[in-house]
């Protein structure tokens, strides 16, 4: 079995130390609460993308639900913070309750391929719909009013950032370990899997429910950066955007593609902001674009074109070397 | 087949009634309301045909369905505001722009986006045309409420006490026919026969020489044509703005499964039934819980029969 991370004292492992080190002091060096706002967006969307990663990249179920653990995740922690003054019971339950639907969607798997999309696409619109309608316990389509907080955004931003930290970390170890094997011998060929000795269902509700927590969590901590929170806003299909397609975006398949892809998502977000009224058709035209002119995605692009190029570039430096010796 | 689905709806429709008869004494009211959802019923049936097409030839999930539709509304809205031209015939110039705009989705977009073999990637590509087509839509014609006005949207015939509206029999008539063309397409003609080859066995279809993609970029043409047509009628029947589509996508989708994948006569069947349960459960008194009633009712449906309600596993 590898190590989890990459060798102590060799170049990629002090990358990474660093990484980590400079986003957790980040705010601290930007001094500029809107830049610490943009980060933790940033952050919110990368663990969305990376929790989809699990069901949808590694088990290979396209699942159009996570946008409801989403905005399970942000109602949950909205109703208990007003009943309690304090978010954080609500944020925890929030991974109990986005794993609860998770669970409840067993039946689910039934159903293969595109059929397993539209599924959870319509639970996604009903769970929104029982929302907007149950206004007892919901509020209903008015919405809810949360309490204010300090204007520091800080700990909403440590709290995101421990959450992407763990969300990587769960990533990295289920390449590592059985289950995540199995899912990703579910995807690749469910009949062999089983064959295997591998329990398929269990494996994909295992691989929802992980990925449901993960996004009922980032729903949490983004409903505590909220003053205001309603169906529309909470499950709206722009989240399923942010779920499913930063995958597709920044390269199928792989750990860092779906955070390059959130990355994408964020900045497109903000640098088509200025637009006004052409914002979602500027949107719309990017993301046919990069589907058509990137096919395998950013990151899986860039490692095979420019990356390749430099390795087969050294190689014949080597080779030609050897031959100068000769 | 035929005769068992329409044999399954009419009981389906006589058993509504009759609880209907039941519970109230207004007979009126009932027949009304079953005349009522043959117009939402038939819209239905007409976006949930060109989408069966679509999604039965290509797999692909083509959310932008709806929103085609509604730039079918607002193409004819377009029309009789620049010439004044009458909504029932600027049809004879959606039918060939939808037929082209369909092509060419096809053919430059979804096309190349299926090579990766990753559903996700199409099913982005019609997102970002949902976007693209919303958002022009909400430049070009505001976010208003628009509605194509024809003498015909409010005559009627009046039949021992019940109204006929000519409407009503308009759009049923149109998702008919429609449903009959593409029938007597797949059947007859050499590229129908070439969709259904691609349908049922994409690489056995290559394999023997069927121009695939031609096939593929004709299948999303018909479809989209439809839903142009589907988008001029539902103009003359409701009001609509740049986001009705998204009703109109879902619609069609728990109709193709009410009706069975793969069936294009399913999907009017399938249509009917959803605009009866919808016209009755908002009638009576489910009022906002309905969406959510059928939504939820689709899910178990789904999962229940996945390749459909009324039909085994057929593929047209």
């Amino acid at each position: 079995m590898r190590s989890l991370l990459p060798p102590l004292g060799s170049r990629r492992f002090q990358i990474l130390i660093a990484l980590i080190l400079v986003i957790a002091v980040l705010p601290f060096l930007l001094r500029n609460g809107y830049y610490t706002y943009l980060l933790f967006l940033t952050m919110i969307y990368i663990v969305i993308a990376v929790a989809w990663n699990v069901v949808g990249g590694f088990a290979g179920q396209i699942s159009l639900a996570n946008a409801s653990f989403f905005g399970v995740g942000i109602y949950t922690t909205s109703l208990i913070w007003k009943a309690t003054s304090s978010p954080i019971p609500g944020i925890i339950l929030s991974a109990v309750t986005a794993a609860l639907l998770a669970l409840a969607m067993t039946p689910f798997f039934r159903l293969r391929g595109s059929y397993f999309a539209i599924g959870t696409f319509y639970l996604t619109i009903a769970v929104e719909q029982i929302v907007n309608n149950w206004s007892p316990v919901t509020g209903g389509a008015i919405g809810i009013y949360l309490p204010i907080t300090g204007s520091s955004l800080l700990p909403q931003y440590y709290a995101s950032y421990l959450l992407l930290l763990i969300a990587v970390l769960v990533t990295i170890l289920l390449t590592k370990s059985r289950v995540g094997i199995a899912m990703i011998g579910v995807r690749e060929d469910e009949d062999a899997a089983r064959a295997a000795g591998v329990n398929a269902l269990r494996t994909k509700v295992t691989s929802l429910v992980i990925s449901a927590s993960l996004t009922g969590l980032a729903g949490g901590i983004y409903a505590y950066s909220l003053s205001y929170t309603d169906p529309s806003s909470a499950f709206s299909l722009k989240w399923v955007v942010i779920s499913v397609f930063p995958a597709v975006v920044g390269g199928v398949g792989t750990i860092i593609g779906p955070i390059i892809g959130a990355i994408f998502f964020s900045l497109l977000d903000q640098m088509l902001s200025v637009y006004g009224t052409y914002q979602l058709l500027i949107y719309g035209v990017l993301l046919i674009a990069v589907v058509l002119l990137l096919p395998t995605g950013i990151y899986t692009t860039f490692r095979d074109k420019v990356l390749g190029r430099l390795q087969t570039s050294k190689k014949e430096k080597v080779q030609t070397s050897k031959r100068e010796d000769h | 087949m035929i005769n068992r689905k329409i044999s399954i709806t009419l009981v389906a429709v006589v058993a509504i009634a009759v609880f209907g008869l039941s519970v109230s004494s207004e007979r009126k009211i009932i027949i009304q309301l079953l005349i009522q959802s043959l117009m939402v019923g038939g819209l239905y049936a007409l976006a949930a045909s060109g989408l069966s097409l679509i999604f039965g030839v290509m797999k692909v999930i083509n959310l932008a369905h709806g929103d085609l539709m509604v730039l079918g509304s607002y193409m004819s809205l377009g029309l009789f505001n620049l010439v004044g031209l009458n909504p029932f015939l600027s049809l004879l110039l959606v039918v060939p722009a939808f037929f082209a705009i369909g092509y060419l989705i096809q053919s430059t977009m979804i096309e190349p986006s299926m090579k990766s073999g990753e559903i996700s990637a199409a099913m982005l590509i019609a997102f970002g045309l949902s976007y693209v087509i919303e958002n022009i839509l909400s430049i070009t014609f505001t976010t208003d409420p628009q509605a194509l006005h024809t003498p015909l949207a409010t005559a009627s015939y009046v039949v021992l006490g019940i109204r006929f509206p000519i409407l009503a029999l308009w759009i049923f008539g149109a998702a008919v026919l429609g449903i009959v063309f593409l029938k007597v397409l797949l059947s007859k003609s050499y590229i129908g026969m070439a969709i259904r080859a691609v349908a049922q066995d994409r690489e056995g279809a290559l394999i023997s020489g069927i121009p695939v993609a031609k096939a593929n970029a004709v299948a999303f043409g018909f479809g989209t044509l439809l839903a142009g047509v589907g988008g001029t009628l539902l103009g003359t029947a409701f009001s609509f703005d740049p986001f009705t589509g998204l009703v109109y996508t879902l619609g069609a989708f728990v109709a193709i499964v009410l009706g069975g994948v793969g069936s294009i006569e399913g999907a009017l069947v399938g249509g009917l039934v959803l605009g009866v349960a919808q016209t009755f459960l908002s009638y009576y008194g489910v009022g906002g819980w309905t969406e959510s009633v059928i939504y939820l009712i689709f899910i178990v449906i789904i999962i229940i029969r996945p390749t459909g309600l009324l039909a085994r596993v057929r593929v047209f």
